[in-house]
């Protein structure tokens, strides 16, 4: 009883090791991402990781864009321009889906459903 | 149906077919004339010319439906898909083999001028070219590397695990990103020589001296990681499903039958993924093929040309030096080799799947 627990076991440890490991490198970039938009300068040049504890987190980046609790409702240029490329690829995304999908679920319906002949082929 | 019945329609639709070409290529010859200033008639631009072509479409759809009936209304299905990709990416190809052919530099005051095979001549004695051709087949063989890391992922996330639904969707978190994003994300941040906590990691390890884009081999592993960081999800959710698909009752078959789970893998579920893995690969090195974004942002094909690919060379052929006639070459011959390899690709890998099953 006693020896396959412990194979058990320490496939278990093998499996979620790897699991933490692998989702740790696939967030780590996005929690450095998120925690440099709320960075200094100088916290950024000196790769200060964790909030609160190494470096005071404000709205930088997010002031910059107008989009801080405190700009949110006045007037900013940059925000404005950042909607104005945000509305632009949703446009661009929502264009080519439904292109796409226009043109090419009938394709995919009449290409599976019946034969064709196409010059030589 | 009676032929007396098909086919008064059948040949007024053969007219109609007939007057709808007749006009719509008349109204390219008016407008090519125009446009070659040999007549003074014309229309501004191209345009009402496309709009013909739309129209002509329509007119070609109906037709067919009258002359063909029930097969032509068959043919509907796929004739919009058809006319999309001739008109959007065959018609193109066709038309830059024109400006492939010319000497055609946006920043000369010349214009186009015909030039004959001399793109062609230079482009095989260019090592720029083919350094970063040699670089794709690096690229390229990475695809095994990553596909190795996805199926290993994918076995995990196919395990019986808890908190499944947050590691699937972690691990995919990575393809959803801009790659611009990532490029700064990481090529520019993470891996910075002074403050980059990669950096520092690899310091902490033991190398003084991490500059990950300054010598050419660790800068095209560290290129070819950053695309496999942002790629593996792709892969590893199409193998996800094709291990779902495979009926538990095999494995435990086997395992009854006194498989090891080293045999079982190899034996059992490996031969029953060789169609999906196959389909993945190469879907991932079409895409691969393409890299550009990532060099691009981060070393712009640098140092000296140890991380250019093929499309980063073309866009920097394009963008800074404005050569459009010599980079519409380097895509055409370059389109050419794709189409080649991935022929013989797929005829290797079918093959190979008959010797195997």
């Amino acid at each position: 009883m006693a020896a396959p627990d412990i194979r058990h076991v320490s496939s278990r440890v093998v499996i979620y090791g790897l699991l933490i490991l692998w989702a740790f490198i696939c967030l780590f970039p996005i929690y450095w991402t998120f925690t440099t938009s709320l960075k200094n300068a100088v916290y950024v040049t000196q790769g200060r990781l964790i909030p609160w504890v190494d470096f005071q987190p404000e709205w930088k980046g997010l002031r910059s864009l107008g989009l801080s609790p405190d700009t949110i409702f006045g007037i900013s240029t940059p925000r404005d321009e950042f909607v104005k490329r945000f509305a632009n690829s949703i446009i661009a995304t929502l264009g080519a889906a439904s292109l796409a999908l226009i043109i090419g679920a009938p394709a995919a319906y009449g290409l599976s459903r019946f034969q064709y002949r196409f010059l030589w082929m | 149906m009676t032929t007396a019945a098909i086919h008064p329609r059948a040949s007024s639709g053969r007219a109609l077919l007939r007057i709808a070409s007749a006009v719509f290529a008349l109204l390219i010859f008016v407008q090519a004339l125009h446009d070659l200033g040999l007549t003074g008639w014309g229309f501004a631009n191209w345009l009402p010319v496309a709009i013909a072509f739309v129209l002509w479409s329509i007119v070609y759809g109906g037709s067919q439906v009258m002359i063909r009936g029930i097969d032509g209304q068959r043919a509907l299905f796929i004739l919009p898909a058809v006319l999309f990709t001739a008109s959007m990416a065959v018609f193109p190809t066709v038309f830059g083999l024109f400006i492939a052919f010319s000497d055609w530099n946006l920043s000369s005051l010349d214009g186009r001028k015909f030039n004959g095979l001399d793109n062609l001549t230079h482009l095989f004695s260019d090592p720029y070219y083919w350094n970063a051709m040699a670089n794709m087949l690096f690229y390229v063989a990475t695809v095994v590397v990553q596909y190795t890391i996805a199926f290993g992922l994918a076995l995990l996330l196919n395990a019986d695990i808890k908190g499944r639904k947050f590691f699937r969707v972690a691990f995919l978190l990575p393809f959803m990103l801009s790659p611009v994003a990532v490029s700064w994300m990481i090529g520019s941040s993470l891996m910075d020589y002074r403050f980059g906590p990669i950096s520092k990691l690899a310091r902490f390890l033991g190398w003084d001296n991490p500059a990950f884009f300054v010598s050419p081999w660790i800068a095209k592993s560290a290129i070819a990681a950053m695309d496999a960081w942002m790629w593996i999800p792709f892969m590893m959710i199409m193998l996800l499903a094709g291990l779902q698909a495979i009926p538990k009752e095999l494995s435990e078959a086997a395992k009854v039958d006194g498989a090891t789970p080293w045999q079982n893998f190899w034996q059992i579920t490996f031969p029953l993924m060789l169609p999906i893995s196959i389909t993945a690969c190469v879907l991932r090195i079409i895409f691969q093929l393409k890299l550009a974004d990532i060099v691009i942002s981060v070393t712009g094909g640098g140092p000296g040309g140890a991380t250019d690919t093929v499309s980063s060379f073309i866009f920097r052929e394009y963008r800074d030096r404005s050569n459009v006639g010599y980079g519409t070459m380097a895509a055409e011959f370059y389109l050419i080799v794709i189409i080649i390899f991935i022929t013989l690709l797929l005829g290797a890998a079918r093959r190979w799947t008959r010797q195997i099953n």
